[in-house]
């Protein structure tokens, strides 16, 4: 069979539910409130932090802790090595669906 | 089994799909903002002319920057107020509401600016024969030229084509009270200009924006 599309090429840190949503969010947005992403993408403040630690690791996105109204607020950026991930992620994706036609 | 699987990356891109594009076309958030100075600048403007027209008489104690130093102070304190709660609101982050904040606090700064220079500077060219207070009447011609810059850089950033339109309505009410530049009618023009491409624009986002998360 000729296929020229490898699994191991797709990226591990975006290929998660939460963490694909974060990013597609993210890459149309720019950026984003904590809450706002939660509402996004469902799950709970601690699955959320722990997925968007993740990504803040691997440098995809960078995390901003701020106060407005005396509470905290954290904000959530793509960065552009997110922003090159991303897209490398899509044209993975793309070559798997070709593969599979 | 195949089958299966091909549908679920279907599925999975389509959602992948619809977030992208509910975080780039998230709703501009600030529409309240335009719906006030079109009410302040609008208001001031047409008291301006009723004054000049004889009909609103006030106190001589009242001077001619009166309407003006209380319409830039409400403006400004509301804009003050209101302007953290809009920067809370959900999808204030994204590039549109970005842009169109920067752009238009832009354009309010450097409006005060200009204002307050024309304060200081008004009768320094009588010598050249340039009459006293004469130099106010570049104000709305210069107002509603950056008025129409921002409404272009927004619409562009924030993917709304009918703000394009507004952008076009500004520049044509630029070139509308510089032809009435010396004649207190400018004043009516300009009333009718905030009315137009402030105050309507602020409705128009207003009813867009979602009451919780976009």
């Amino acid at each position: 069979m000729d296929n020229d599309f490898d699994y191991r090429e797709i990226d591990d840190i975006i290929h998660g539910r939460v963490r694909l949503a974060v990013m597609a969010y993210l890459s149309g947005a720019g950026a984003a409130d904590f809450n706002e992403l939660k509402a996004k993408v469902g799950g709970t403040d601690g699955n959320l932090s722990v997925h968007l630690r993740k990504l803040e690791e691997a440098k995809y996105v960078r995390v901003e802790k701020t106060f407005r109204d005396r509470k905290p607020r954290t904000i959530c950026h793509l960065t552009a090595k997110g922003r090159e991930a991303w897209i490398a992620y899509i044209v993975r994706l793309e070559s798997l669906l070709a593969a599979a036609r | 089994m195949a089958s299966t699987s091909k549908n679920d990356l279907a599925g999975e891109i389509a959602y992948v799909k619809t977030l992208a594009e509910e975080g780039r076309n998230a709703p501009l958030v600030g529409g309240v903002l335009y719906l006030i100075w079109g009410a302040v600048i609008g208001v001031a403007s047409l008291l301006t002319w009723l004054r000049s027209a004889s009909i609103v008489t006030l106190p001589d104690f009242v001077g001619g920057a009166a309407f003006w130093i209380v319409a830039l102070s409400v403006g400004w304190g509301l804009s003050f107020f209101f302007g953290p709660k809009i920067g809370a609101k959900p999808g204030a982050l994204t590039v549109g509401n970005r842009t169109a904040m920067s752009a238009w606090f832009g354009v309010g700064v450097f409006l005060l600016i200009y204002w307050l220079a024309l304060l200081a500077l008004h009768d320094n060219f009588t010598a050249d024969g340039v009459k006293p207070y004469a130099l106010f009447g570049t104000m709305f011609p210069v107002a509603f030229g950056v008025y129409g810059i921002a409404f272009l850089a927004t619409a562009t950033a924030a993917r709304l084509d009918w703000m394009r339109g507004f952008a076009i309505a500004s520049w044509l009410f630029s070139i509308a009270s510089l032809y009435y530049f010396s004649d207190a009618k400018q004043l009516l023009v300009a009333a009718a200009g905030s009315v137009v491409c402030a105050a309507l624009p602020g409705l128009l986002l207003m009813r867009r924006e979602p009451s919780d998360i976009v």
